[in-house]
This record gives C-alpha cells, structure tokens and sequence, in this order.
C-alpha cells in the first residue's frame, strides 16, 4: 500500500469518525448506541494503523522522514487521546474535537499529497529513529489538545461563565504530554551523542525544542503558584504551542536554520 | 556549598527567596527570552553584521548574561532541591527525580564544556595521521594514530528526471523526483512512458555504450527507451550521471526536453580504519554514521569525505571527542527520565481525586 491509496483510506476512516461522534453525541444516554460509536471510531484509528503498517512496509523504512509522514501518525493519535480521555474521564466534547483535529490534519494530507520518497539519509538510519520521533509526535498530539482545551478556557472566560474543570484537563493533558516531551529531547540528546559527537550543539531545532519544553514549563510552575488564576496560564498556553508549532515545521522558514542538521525535508 | 548556606541559613530572606517559585518563574522566564533570541538570530554565522556582533547577539550562549543567569538558574535550583529534600518524603520522589536530574544536567553540561574537546582529523588512505585541528584551526598531536584503509559509500539507486533542455528546470513531477532507476522499470514521468532496459550501478563507458567497470570515477548508468504517449516519439539510449572522471550523459526527448538520471544519494558511509595508541593498542574498525568507535578516553566518529570524489573518496574526515564529565550529565538524564516516567504515571498528583474527576464529568456533559 502506498499513498495512491491515500485518498480512499482517508474517506474511509472520516466516514468512520464522523459518524462515530455524531452516533456518540446524539445517543441520548442510550449506551448502545454510544458503543456503536466507539466502535466506529476504533475502526476508523485501526484503517489508519492497516495504512501506515503497509506504507511502512511498502518503504522500507519508518514514515517518520516528511511533514506529510508525521502528520498521519498526529491524525493516527490524537483520536486515541481523544479515546483515553473519554474512556477515563468520560468527556464527550473532547473525543470530537480530537477527531476534528485529526480530520484536518488528514485533509491537508489528502490536499498536498506526499511523493513517496523512499531515501533515508545516514544519520537517519539509528535505532533511535522511531522511538524519538513517535514520542515527539505523541506528546505533540497531546499539548495540542491541551491548547485546544486553552481555546475553549479562553472563550469560556471572556465570553461564559468559566468552568474550572477545564483548566483541571488542560493540567492533565500538559503533565503527560510534558513527560513525552521531556522523553523527547533527552532521546534525541542520546542519539545526538552518536551520531555526531555531542548531545547538545544548540541546532536551530534543538534551540526551539528547548523553547517548547521552557514554555510548558513555565506554565506548569504557573499553574502550581497561582492555582486560582486562569487568564494568564490559558495564554501562556497558547503561547507555548505556537512555539511548539514553530519548532515542529516552522524551524524551516527562519534565517537561523539555514545550516540546520534537522532540516531534512529539502530539495 | 550549596548544601551549608542551605543548612545554617535556610530561614534567611534571601535564601528563602530563591528557592521559592516566584524566582524559579522568573529565572525560567529570563531564560526563554534569552533563547528565544538565538532561536530567531542566526548564531556563530559568519555572514553576521557587526551589530549583533558588537552586540553579542550572534553569540548568545557565550555572552555573559547567558553565563551569569545559567548560573542564577543552578544555584535557584539547587536550592530547591534542597529545600524539598529535607526531610526526605517518598511523595516527593517524583519532583526530587526531575529537579535533581535536571540540576546534574546543567551542572554536567556547564562544567563539562570547558573539558569538552572535539576535534577534527583528515585521514588519508594508506597514510597515518596523528594531528587533529579545532573549530579555530589550531592543531593538537593526540596520542591517537589512525590510518585509513578503504572508504566507502553505500548508495541508493538513482532517480530519474525530466528537465528543460536549456535552462535545466526540472519538469518532472512537479519538480520533486521519486522514479527510481531499475533494471525492468516501465513507468510514466509527465507525458512520457519510461522502460529501463539496463541499468548498472557501477558502469564506465567503452565506445557508445556502458559496461560494468567497479573502479575509480565509475557511475551509474541506464539504457532507456522513452515513448511520447501524444505524439508517438521514441527516443532510446544511454544515460549516465557522470561523476568526476565522466562526463554526465542525457536523452534528448524532443528539442525541448531531456531525460536524465541524477547523482545517487549516499545510504551508508564509512571507513574502514586502522587505529594505533601510544599504549601500544592496536585494533581495525569500520566506523559509520551513527556508530562511532571508543577507544581509550576518546570517541571517533565518522564526519566526512572528499565530495567531489564520492564514493571513490582517499579521504575521511573523522571527528575526535573526548567529554570526561558526560557519565554525570547521563546520570542526570536517566534521574530526569525515571522523573518523566513518574510524571506520566502519577500526573499533577493527588489533587486530583477520583471525586473530582465524576463532578467535572457531569460538569461538562
């Protein structure tokens, strides 16, 4: 399987999602109605692990190299997250925004199709390879759903009543997605070390990565001083996954990663 | 010394104040900006003006601000530690793993880039070499000889393209190239049908056509038949990529356009190695990306080649490190990752009971 059956597997898995959510949000407390539409979404999460198990195959290497890669293990994620957070604290809003979230990322995939380039440079070729990337991926999935929470805080707070569980969920969202961040760049200090001599050379993508783990850090000893206080943590939120997003792709565009180790997606 | 100002003055002002949170937020705080400006301003960039040079903004991470606060930093969390740490609580285990850990990184990585030493050594094949120069080009005898036996690349096969006859665009695909040269290949690029009849990785040319040559300047090459599905044109051929000894050879498609086949892309590099000490050790490695080589206190990595030469390169660019205080800086990581371990597992903690969770449920729906 390549990505010419890009375009079906997608259809297939936001048919699934899309009806999932809905069967979820209309049930009217009828449980089974609600099962059935777990269920639809966990097919929908296992077309897309069938897809990138085969494009992996079919590439002979992990499709963790492109934008467009990552982005199908971010659509691949956030749904789970969304599925934990249901499974565990029961919120029905969130499992559909997740979805949401992972139907754009599909739908730029689906837009701006990636050729399916099957090079992958020497410093690539490390077992550190997949478990830094997918660990990266993963706690990216999760502050970004942390930020969409701060989106939704925010409107709350200048627009509602502001409900206090929702920074409750953010908090939780941000310690594990922190942990995985955290998980992240100390993996790739150590694959650093070995693949060109030292764990820490303050590479563009490094200096923001850095700046990403400073922001959510900030935000946790925040949130950890001034329990009671919500507009300031909630922007702070939002700072640090723009941030995040600049350090993710938008490293490419700026003048300071011109001789980037990390840029590996020119040409 | 941290440990006795803590001990006989913890109830100081000052003290008091710096292990508090509002100095940990600040000095993080103060932190981040500063990086922020070498994430946004190219650092140690030769084409810099003398502004940010003057300025010190080109170079932030050996400006004195940088120094100064990294050390505020240490000392803040220090304290802390300290301060959590006694008396030890099991609860506490999470938040003294990542705060200690993090304190021996920085600790370890500040102290150690003064012993950091990596330098850089030219190997030629068949000769022995014991100097290695700096990042300033001064050079250093190690007690280290390392001879280069045989270099190598390992390649990917060639991609084809199509390009405009005169201004070398490429047309095909959109510019991006992912049709990859293989014997028995049909396929489709833009307008025209592709068959690759023959293809040899490593091939020179002897009259008009290829033969397999493994040898110095070899290159890969393909005979192609190129069929216009609108007009009906063929065109067949050899086409090669050249390399220094040859020149590159293309198919003229029609007056406009050329079919070409493009440098491989090196797969795996490395070099086979012989390495002699002063302590009469005596071993022959092969080191590549990724997997370098420890022999006594030094570590030896693979960095570059003659790229002109490629995979024929007679020589090896190979990087010496030696970091005595990296056993610390790795503690510090694993006590930060047996920390993250703890963070995902437990969260924010106990704030957060169960009770809580089922209220912000029914708050929610």
């Amino acid at each position: 399987m390549t990505w010419i059956s890009f375009p079906l597997i997608a259809i297939l898995t936001t048919v699934l999602w899309v009806t999932g959510s809905l069967a979820l949000n209309f049930s009217s407390g009828k449980k089974k109605i609600e099962y059935s539409g777990i269920e639809l979404i966990c097919t929908g999460v296992a077309f897309l692990a069938l897809f990138i198990t085969m494009l992996w195959i079919n590439l002979g290497r992990p499709p963790l190299r492109t934008l467009g890669e990552t982005r199908l293990w971010y659509s691949f994620f956030l749904p789970i997250i969304g599925l934990i957070t249901y499974i565990r604290w029961k919120y029905k809003w969130f499992l559909s925004y997740s979805i949401a979230l992972a139907i754009v990322f599909l739908i730029i995939n689906y837009v701006n199709p990636e050729t399916h380039d099957k090079t992958l440079m020497p410093a690539l070729q490390s077992p550190w390879f997949v478990p830094h990337v997918i660990v990266y991926i993963f706690a990216y999935a999760l502050l970004a759903a942390s930020s969409l929470i701060a989106v939704k805080g925010l409107y709350q707070y200048y627009y509602r009543d502001f409900d206090k569980n929702v920074i409750d969920l953010a908090d939780n969202l941000v310690y594990v997605g922190f942990a995985f961040l955290t998980f992240g760049l100390l993996f790739g200090a150590l694959w650093a070390k070995e693949a060109w001599g030292h764990y820490w050379t303050w590479d563009p993508k490094e200096t923001w990565a850095f700046l990403t783990w400073m922001g959510y850090l900030i935000y946790m000893h925040y949130r950890y001083y001034h329990p009671s206080k919500i507009k300031m943590p909630l922007w702070t939120l939002g700072l640090a996954f723009i941030i995040l997003l600049i350090a993710w792709f938008g490293v490419n565009y700026l003048p300071s990663a011109a001789n980037s180790v990390h840029v590996y997606n020119r040409g | 010394m941290l440990v006795l100002v803590q001990h006989y003055s913890h109830k100081h002002l000052l003290v008091r104040w710096i292990s508090s949170i509002p100095a940990s937020i600040s000095a993080i705080s103060s932190f981040t900006f500063l990086i922020l400006l070498m994430g946004f301003i190219p650092q140690n960039s030769s084409e810099t003006s003398i502004f940010l040079h003057k300025t010190g903004l080109d170079h932030v991470n050996r400006s004195w601000p940088y120094l100064l606060l990294q050390l505020y930093l240490l000392t803040i969390l220090g304290f802390v530690v300290l301060k959590r740490s006694m008396p030890f609580k099991l609860k506490n285990i999470g938040f003294l793993l990542n705060h200690t850990g993090l304190w021996i990184i920085f600790f370890g990585a500040t102290l150690g880039s003064g012993d950091l030493k990596r330098l850089t050594m030219d190997i030629y094949e068949k000769k022995t070499s014991y100097m290695a120069r700096d990042n300033q080009n001064r050079m250093y005898e190690l007690p280290i000889a390392l001879k280069l036996l045989k270099f190598d690349i390992e390649e990917y096969n060639p991609k084809l393209i199509i390009a405009e006859k005169y201004s070398g665009a490429v047309i095909s695909e959109k510019g991006k190239t992912t049709t990859v040269a293989e014997k028995g290949f049909e396929g489709m690029i833009n307008d025209w049908n592709i068959k690759i009849k023959d293809y040899i990785q490593y091939a020179q040319s002897k009259d008009t056509v290829f033969i397999p040559v493994y040898d110095y300047g070899s290159c890969p090459a393909a005979l192609v038949t190129a069929t216009n599905t609108k007009t009906g044109k063929v065109s067949e051929g050899w086409i090669c990529s050249g390399s220094n000894y040859i020149n590159p050879r293309f198919l003229e498609l029609d007056g406009k356009y050329l079919l070409a086949i493009l440098k491989p892309e090196a797969k795996k590099f490395s070099s086979m190695i012989e390495v002699n000490t002063k302590n009469r050790f005596h071993d022959t490695v092969r080191i590549e990306v990724n997997k370098p080589y420890k022999v006594e206190n030094w570590k030896i990595y693979q960095l570059g080649y003659d790229e002109q030469m490629g995979k024929w390169s007679r020589l090896s660019v190979v990087e010496l490190v030696q970091d005595p205080w990296l056993p610390i800086t790795y503690f510090g990581i694993f006590l930060t990752l047996a920390g993250s371990a703890y963070l995902f597992w437990i969260g924010k903690g106990k704030k957060y009971k169960e009770t809580d969770q089922s209220t912000a449920t029914n708050h929610l729906l």
